[in-house]
């Protein structure tokens, strides 16, 4: 019964949300796929108190222990107090420069603002728009390394990854000018080049990547529904 | 230069994580757990608010949060599909936490099935069986003919059943300069976006924060 009952859950719930797509007018049906839509985000929410619980632990035993760099998890600990302490007194959503709150619309980058919204627009956006940019350089760099002209796919990938930047940014056009190249494209600049590229063998190539990966997940879903795939069971002893 | 204390706290955190170009140090590291901490809590926080309070709890008792309108108990069933889930915290109890994992396994793969069929294949399907000759439109019908010749020959290049030589080496062979193309336009505007990105932090550092440039 330890196998078989969540099995059968998996298959019921798994197949109200099918069976939507083939009664889409049936009222106790959209009722039954809107209930159990429900139910998966707060289920899913408690499922994220696990994993917030597990950052804490594991942190909070770095801190008891003493262990190496146990400074940082104090400082990640009391970031994370801090913010979900004005966060939660605050409903914060963020909608482009303002927060909407339970008290009313907070104020943007002008006025008085909330704590909260402070934290969002002068910790969180910053630091992760930076360590979002960081990752440039390493690939950069890495490319750099990697990328050797030494074929004529190592070519091919060289020269459309080239074409792409040039043409988004104005100094692409103006060597596309320098180099001469109007006289032969016509009036046509590294833009539009990478705007065909983007366009035609990129979209194409990426559509044979998407059938694979929608083909992989249709199969995927219908041994989890099926019963025949349950690694979601995960190990143990159990 | 600005006055603003919250523009400074962004500036030297936008510092601090750039620091790490030079190498490994003190203030990355910190810069790097204050966003661990502060993203961490705030998707919980927003969580917590839509989910648990605004679905959940507000909808099962209105009146605790002076809210008009009759109770509607069915959420409740939610939360307690969620700790069922949290079941697997207690010693003994592990096995119930399956059924929290089984509904939410059961319903998100009911919503991936569909979701795959019609958002990838039934729209992809769409884009790529298109005419092959556009009357007086030389443009539509190059287009439209590479366009489908790429896709054919990538889904090729992925077709293990058969040794990839011959005729049939040809074809895959077209389908990898396809492949790669596309993997350096992706490359490109990869790197692009993330330069963007970083252009925009330091015009944040020289205009808002010293006001050296104006943007």
């Amino acid at each position: 019964m330890q196998r078989q009952i969540p099995m059968f859950i998996v298959f019921v719930s798994g197949l109200t949300m099918i069976v939507d797509y083939f009664f889409p007018r049936v009222p106790y049906i959209q009722g039954a796929r809107e209930i159990f839509l429900n139910w998966g985000r707060i289920a899913l929410t408690f499922a994220m108190i696990l994993g917030i619980m597990n950052l804490l632990m594991s942190n909070l035993r770095k801190v008891a222990l003493r262990k190496a760099g146990w400074i940082y998890n104090v400082i990640l600990l009391g970031s994370f107090a801090l913010t979900f302490y004005f966060a939660v007194q605050y409903k914060m959503v963020p909608s482009g420069n303002t927060f909407i709150t339970h008290k009313g619309t907070d104020m943007g980058s002008s006025g008085t603002m909330s704590f909260a919204s402070k934290i969002f627009l002068d910790v969180y956006t910053p630091l992760s728009g930076t360590i979002f940019s960081l990752v440039a350089f390493f690939i950069a760099s890495a490319a750099f390394r990697a990328f050797r002209a030494k074929n004529i796919e190592a070519i091919l990938l060289l020269s459309s990854a080239i074409v792409v930047m040039l043409g988004s940014i104005p100094f692409g056009d103006s060597l596309f000018a320098w180099l001469g190249l109007e006289h032969i494209l016509g009036h046509r600049n590294f833009s539009w080049l990478s705007t065909q590229i983007q366009q035609i063998p990129m979209s194409a190539a990426q559509r044979a990547i998407n059938f694979g990966v929608a083909f992989g997940m249709v199969f995927m879903s219908i041994k989890i529904l099926t019963g025949i795939d349950r690694s979601y069971f995960g190990g143990g002893g159990e | 230069m600005s006055h603003d204390l919250g523009v400074w706290v962004a500036a030297l955190l936008t510092l601090a994580a750039l620091s790490f170009l030079y190498k490994d140090n003190l203030f990355y590291r910190i810069a790097e757990n204050i966003f661990v901490g502060v993203s961490s809590a705030w998707v919980f926080a927003t969580n917590i608010h839509s989910d648990l309070i605004d679905d959940m709890l507000l909808k099962a008792f209105p009146h605790a949060f002076h809210q008009p309108g009759p109770p509607d108990l069915k959420p409740l069933w939610g939360g307690l599909i969620g700790l069922l889930i949290l079941s697997r915290l207690i010693p003994g109890w592990t096995s119930l936490s399956r059924w929290g994992i089984a509904f939410v396994v059961g319903f998100q793969t009911g919503i991936q099935l569909f979701g795959a069929i019609v958002g990838n294949v039934l729209l992809q399907l769409n884009s790529t069986i298109v005419p092959l000759f556009v009357p007086r439109n030389l443009s539509a019908t190059l287009r439209n003919g590479l366009g489908t010749l790429g896709t054919f020959t990538s889904l090729s290049y992925f077709y293990f059943s058969r040794e990839q030589k011959g005729w049939f080496g040809v074809v895959t062979r077209l389908g990898v300069w396809f492949l790669m193309i596309s993997f350096g336009a992706a490359y490109g505007s990869t790197v692009m976006t993330r330069m963007s990105i970083l252009i925009g932090r330091l015009q944040f550092l020289l205009s808002t924060w010293l006001g050296v440039i104006h943007t």
